[in-house]
């Protein structure tokens, strides 16, 4: 059957017989034991090694079956993965048992403990400290060709030379493909134990924010004020200068916004944060600000808005400490983890009471406007859920009625608000159901707040805002 | 069901010896195996199990019927029966939507492409039933004539979702008779864990790595943040894999089994010929010893025939053409090192040999990566800085600063540090002691490490951030 000489042929191919010389593996060996010689205990210490691997092997695998198995983690802000229920169906597509691998895995007793011991093992693969020198980057971040407004015209670019279309979707590249609502980001930096999302921005959004803002003022007419309020993030005060490539600016980006507003009152809370930046108003360890940023930025507007304003001295003091926010989460990083700091929000001291909603605004329910909050979810001590409507009825006279349409960053907007308006509707705006302007109509709403933060004006969230005006 | 994975170690494995060790009965231990090993398999994919059995009961008559029509014409008929099976099911599960996919591409028509999953590891027991029913033909093996002892050859665990590819005659023997001894368990338990080290501990990490570079940020990838990438990207994969490999070998040793060595260090390698002999040997031994014997090319044609192979290692590798591209790249440089010569290449300083090795594996290893040829493109661009990206900038340099432990502890490990280390520890009585000290303790420690950081696996924040 040979045609040809096979040696030669495996030699052209890229096989020539084994040149190397292969060390033997195996321990199988007797190895010869000379009288002088001390004794061989490697032999007892294999069966050591054997009992001990045994050991760990049983302990382990009994106390990961009758220990108690954790439903949820409020580091990750997530239901674990449930037992799955039987089914034939289920078994032969293999998701059965996938999911009991699941369930397994995932909610191995003391899963939030065990994983912070992984972070700090991660943390021992480098040199990073906590100075600017031990910067760590997450997701893909990306440097920015810096342009100003000026320089952009009609269709403005986003950085980094992407043309964005008129479609308002995306700034840069997002991390993976997805792009949903409430997602732009250009990777986070974690650095001075803080963790920062790194801005991309984006003119064209921002333009077309502006617009949707304008026709919410022509359609509901002079006796509506509306106002915008978009809040930057902490990364537009605490990067460090040797980084500022990788986010856009953000005051850029507002001013941008606010050129492009008419009759539409622009707030500014830029510069009022920045005058306070060496304060707690953003958290190091979550990705949304602190309820002391939002005070600061609740007495910018309630200056522009013309209403009455309490002092923070009235408020209630709440401190939760120990808090480490969705930042670590995601990151999983040491440093953000081993810092941990604390959470700071302040109740009303005037009488109010505050009804929850569907996003149909169906199925009133009285409840407190705080709620216990764990884990990294403690940005949901206010109003608990972004996907409920709240409506808050005060002892204020004033004749003002408020409507805010917001993403997470308004909610720390609320309780500051309860001693300037008589009523106080709290809309988010990827989570309504109802026609805007038709419900302000019917509120006989005075004032209309758009309070977001920057990501959402400049990013995918802004088109709910039109969404919602034309559902 | 994969083995690094704490359902897997914790709940499967312990069961299973537990099962195996509590008779020393042969049948019985063949039997538990059999039954264990279809659990795992079918653990992922209930349905494809029954791809398995058809492939082992295919092969196990065709075994059989040529070894019984041996030089009769009737036993070419049952071995091209058996191949056509083989590599018809590994072309229909496998191919299937690659080759629609291209004729949609090139003739503009619009052939729904059937979703098909890839069972898993078809391309490695589709293989070990080659080599097997071949060595039959050729009488290189008796056939196995008890049913369950090869189905267990086909369908044993260890070896079943990513290798080694084993050969019958390797095995044979131990099929019908085998003994697990103290040193046996202990070897094993050894090199599983280290595989399992390799395989959580640092190719996992390495691979988070990657993705910041080589990941949708490619185009904007500097240029030694390219080349960084790749060189990570190749250490990943050698740790992912051969730690693969060693939790199989040290699973089979366990049971019994002795499987040839997957991996021989393969980026201590001068030339490229060198990084195959050392790279996925089971592979590479299976294209040398059947692919090459197939006479359909003349003996001019010998660098025809040494391009099909080539092209086949890539095309195995996956179905896309950066693979194919892949493996017809290394064609190219063994060629050309065919070309110059064993002698000539010997006179090469070593220095040079190595970098001009390392080139060709860490650019390979990008080709490996980028199934989107696009993106491929992106990269080479950034390679040579022919985008007008930066040279360097202040990602890279964080992401070394953050992970230089790691990688050098990766680079390390993946030359011949810790054999060398064993060696010198051989040599007297006394090291030998402390030797093994070192490893029982080291064992424990890195079981510890890698189910620690396996429960950190399923970590699933929102990907992205709700405002």
């Amino acid at each position: 059957m040979k045609l040809f000489d096979k040696n030669k042929i495996k030699k052209a191919i890229g096989f020539p017989e084994p040149a190397i010389t292969i060390i033997e593996e195996s321990e199988t060996g007797e190895k010869p034991i000379s009288h002088k010689a001390k004794r061989d205990f490697s032999d007892f210490i294999k069966f050591i090694n054997i009992a001990i691997l045994t050991i760990f092997l049983l302990t382990v695998s009994i106390c990961l079956i009758v220990m108690k198995r954790p439903t949820v983690s409020y580091v990750e802000n997530r239901t674990l993965a449930k037992f799955p229920e039987f089914s034939f169906a289920s078994y032969f597509s293999g998701e059965y048992t996938d999911q009991i691998s699941q369930f397994y895995n995932d909610t191995v007793p003391n899963r939030d403990k065990f994983k912070g011991f992984t972070s700090n093992i991660v943390n021992c693969f480098g040199f990073g400290g906590n100075n600017d020198n031990g910067a760590q980057f997450y997701g893909n971040a990306i440097e920015i060709e810096s342009s100003s407004v000026s320089e952009t015209n009609a269709e403005a670019t986003t950085n980094s030379g992407v043309v964005t279309t008129t479609a308002p979707a995306t700034t840069t590249k997002q991390v993976g493909n997805e792009i949903e609502e409430g997602v732009i980001s250009n990777g986070i930096l974690v650095i001075n134990n803080r963790g920062l999302m790194l801005y991309g921005g984006s003119y064209q959004v921002g333009r077309n924010y502006a617009s949707y803002l304008n026709t919410y003022k022509l359609e509901l007419g002079k006796d509506v004020n509306i106002y915008s309020m978009v809040v930057p993030t902490s990364v537009a005060y605490y990067l460090p200068e040797k980084y500022k490539k990788y986010s856009a600016s953000q005051l850029d980006n507002i001013n941008n916004i606010n050129s492009y507003l008419k009759d539409v009152k622009a707030v500014d809370v830029y510069s009022v944060l920045e005058q306070h930046k060496d304060e707690a108003i953003y958290s190091r360890t979550d990705h949304h600000w602190q309820p002391l940023g939002a005070y600061y930025a609740a007495q910018t507007f309630a200056v522009d808005a013309n209403v009455p304003f309490a002092d923070l001295s009235t408020y209630e003091k709440v401190v939760e400490t120990d808090y480490v926010g969705t930042l670590y989460s995601f990151t999983q990083n040491a440093s953000l983890k081993n810092n941990p700091e604390d959470f700071i929000y302040y109740k009303p001291s005037n009488s109010y009471t505050t009804t929850y909603y569907n996003t149909a605004f169906q199925n009133p329910s009285v409840r407190s406007l705080f709620v216990k909050a764990y884990g990294s979810n403690r940005y949901c001590s206010f109003l608990g859920s972004d996907q409920l409507i709240a409506r808050l009825e005060t002892d204020v006279k004033n004749g003002r009625r408020l409507v805010i349409i917001k993403d997470s960053y308004g909610n720390a907007l609320v309780p500051f608000l309860t001693n300037s308006f008589e009523e106080i509707y709290v809309v988010d705006m990827r989570y309504f159901d109802l026609n805007a302007i038709k419900f302000i109509k019917e509120k006989n709403i005075t004032d209309v707040l758009f309070a977001s933060c920057s990501f959402s004006a400049t990013g995918a969230n802004a088109k709910c805002i039109e969404k919602i005006r034309t559902k | 069901m994969v083995f690094a994975d704490l359902f897997f170690l914790y709940v499967f494995l312990p069961v299973c010896l537990l099962f195996y060790f509590i008779s020393k009965n042969l049948t019985y231990r063949n039997i538990i195996l059999i039954v264990f090993s279809l659990i795992f398999y079918a653990w992922g994919e209930p349905e494809y199990i029954i791809l398995l059995i058809i492939s082992a009961v295919v092969n196990y008559f065709c075994g059989i019927l040529t070894d019984k029509n041996r030089e009769t014409p009737k036993a070419k008929i049952y071995l091209a029966i058996a191949l056509i099976i083989n590599f018809g099911m590994l072309g229909v599960f496998k191919y299937t939507g690659f080759f629609i996919e291209n004729i949609n591409n090139w003739f503009n028509t619009s052939i729904a492409s059937p979703k098909i999953a890839l069972p898993i590891g078809i391309s490695f027991y589709t293989f070990q039933a080659t080599s097997y029913i071949v060595d039959c033909y050729w009488g290189k093996v008796k056939p196995q004539r008890n049913f369950a002892k090869f189905l267990m050859y086909i369908s044993l665990f260890p070896q079943l979702v990513a290798g080694p590819i084993v050969r019958y005659n390797n095995v044979a023997k131990a099929i019908d008779n085998r003994q697990t001894t103290k040193d046996d368990i202990s070897y094993g338990a050894t090199r599983i864990i280290f595989g399992l080290a390799k395989k959580v501990i640092i190719s996992n990490n390495l691979s988070s790595i990657v993705a910041v570079f080589l990941g949708s940020a490619i185009e904007d990838t500097s240029v030694l943040g390219a080349w960084y990438g790749a060189i990570i990207f190749a250490l990943q994969v050698y740790f992912d894999f051969s730690g693969y490999s060693d939790i199989a070998i040290g699973l089979g040793r366990i049971f019994g089994f002795k499987f040839n060595e997957n991996f021989k260090y393969p980026f201590a390698s001068k030339t490229i010929s060198e990084f195959w002999q050392r790279w996925h040997i089971s592979l590479g031994t299976f294209f040398r010893d059947y692919l090459l014997y197939i006479p359909i090319f003349g003996r001019r044609l010998e660098y025809v025939s040494l391009f099909l192979v080539w092209f086949c290692t890539g095309f195995w590798h996956g179905a896309n053409w950066n693979f194919i591209i892949w493996g017809l790249y290394f064609g190219v440089f063994i060629c050309i090192e065919n070309l110059i010569g064993k002698k000539r290449l010997r006179k090469i300083p070593k220095v040079i040999l190595h970098i001009y090795s390392k080139i060709v594996l860490i650019i390979g290893f990008g080709i490996f990566y980028f199934e989107d040829l696009g993106q491929l493109g992106h990269f080479f661009k950034s390679l040579v800085g022919a985008n007008s990206n930066v040279f360097c900038d202040r990602v890279l340099t964080a992401s070394l600063t953050n992970n230089i432990v790691l990688i050098v502890f990766a680079i390390l490990f993946s030359m011949p540090v810790l054999s060398k280390f064993k060696e010198y520890m051989s040599k007297t009585t006394t090291r030998r002691n402390i030797l093994s000290v070192i490893i029982t303790v080291a064992n424990i420690v890195l079981l510890s490490l890698s189910s620690i950081m396996l429960v950190n696996a399923t970590n699933n924040p929102f990907l992205y951030f709700r405002w």
